[in-house]
């Protein structure tokens, strides 16, 4: 019986992006390793969340790159890792990115 | 309704990116937009957004041109632009010059099926390298945060590397 793929012990490959708007940081995430469409044709989750940005702040002002590769990682680790930026992140500059900060919350963040 | 164009970075290859002032997409953009999708409006294609992601492979030395749209009936016919890194980037720096040149080589395969005039798009070319080169308002930035943000990740994967 194979494993659901939203399960944390799942494999697959990995990369952990960075989409920056304005030249800043916007947000940090992991995503399936990185398909220009789905094997439906559409777009993929995070190029639609580009084109919504793109909207909001110019096209232009939208750049997205990739910071790491996983191959062959559990999702678990996978988000361990992406976590590890983040507080990386928070710890270099002092904020979490605007698009990060709904579902990440830092440790020893001071109110 | 008038097709516009859109340039965005769509990065894929660790560690490999064209640093680019946004101004300089911006002031493509409307180039293309004034002298080439209005006034030769693409045949048959219902999309309203012409949409170029910005990529390289990190290593080729030439062009590489894939349509990423499956129909012509949605509202974006998209484009990824595979442009050769080892010819525009030098010493981290990007050849504005050159970034022009293979962009529009680029540009030229994509609308290669829309029968746009070779003078237009040559023409188009040479007012965005006259507006563009030399010019100090073009020139990419970056505040300090995200250069020290850029050193501290190139760290944290060579970390994830051994982990993983």
């Amino acid at each position: 019986m194979s494993i659901h793929k939203n399960s944390n012990q799942a494999i697959g490959n990995f990369v952990i992006y960075e989409i920056v708007v304005y030249g800043k940081t916007y947000k940090i995430g992991k995503a399936d390793l990185d398909r220009i469409t789905e094997s439906s044709g559409n777009p993929t989750r995070l190029h639609q969340q580009l084109r919504k940005l793109a909207e909001e702040f110019g096209i232009e002002n939208i750049d997205k790159n990739i910071l790491d590769e996983l191959f062959q990682v559990t999702t678990e680790l996978a988000k361990e890792i992406e976590k590890t930026y983040l507080e990386s992140f928070y710890e270099t500059t002092g904020e979490v990115p605007e698009g990060n900060q709904k579902s990440f919350k830092p440790k020893n963040k001071w109110l | 309704m008038v097709m516009k164009v859109g340039i965005m970075g769509y990065f894929t290859s660790v560690g490999f990116r064209f640093d680019l002032n946004p101004k300089v997409k911006k002031k493509i953009m409307d180039l293309i937009d004034t002298n080439i999708l209005t006034p030769f409006p693409l045949p048959k294609i219902k999309a309203t957004v012409l949409e170029i992601l910005l990529n390289t492979d990190g290593i080729s030395t030439e062009n590489k041109v894939v349509r990423i749209s499956k129909t012509d009936k949605g509202k974006y016919l998209s484009f990824m632009f595979y442009l050769p890194y080892p010819k525009i980037v030098k010493n981290e720096i990007v050849d504005l010059e050159i970034f022009i040149q293979v962009f529009f080589d680029a540009l030229k395969e994509a609308l290669s099926l829309y029968a746009i005039p070779e003078d237009v798009l040559e023409q188009t070319k040479q007012e965005v390298l006259c507006e563009i080169v030399g010019k100090e308002e073009y020139l990419f930035e970056i505040s300090s945060e995200q250069l020290a943000w850029r050193s501290v990740a190139k760290k944290l994967r060579q970390e994830s590397q051994i982990k993983v």
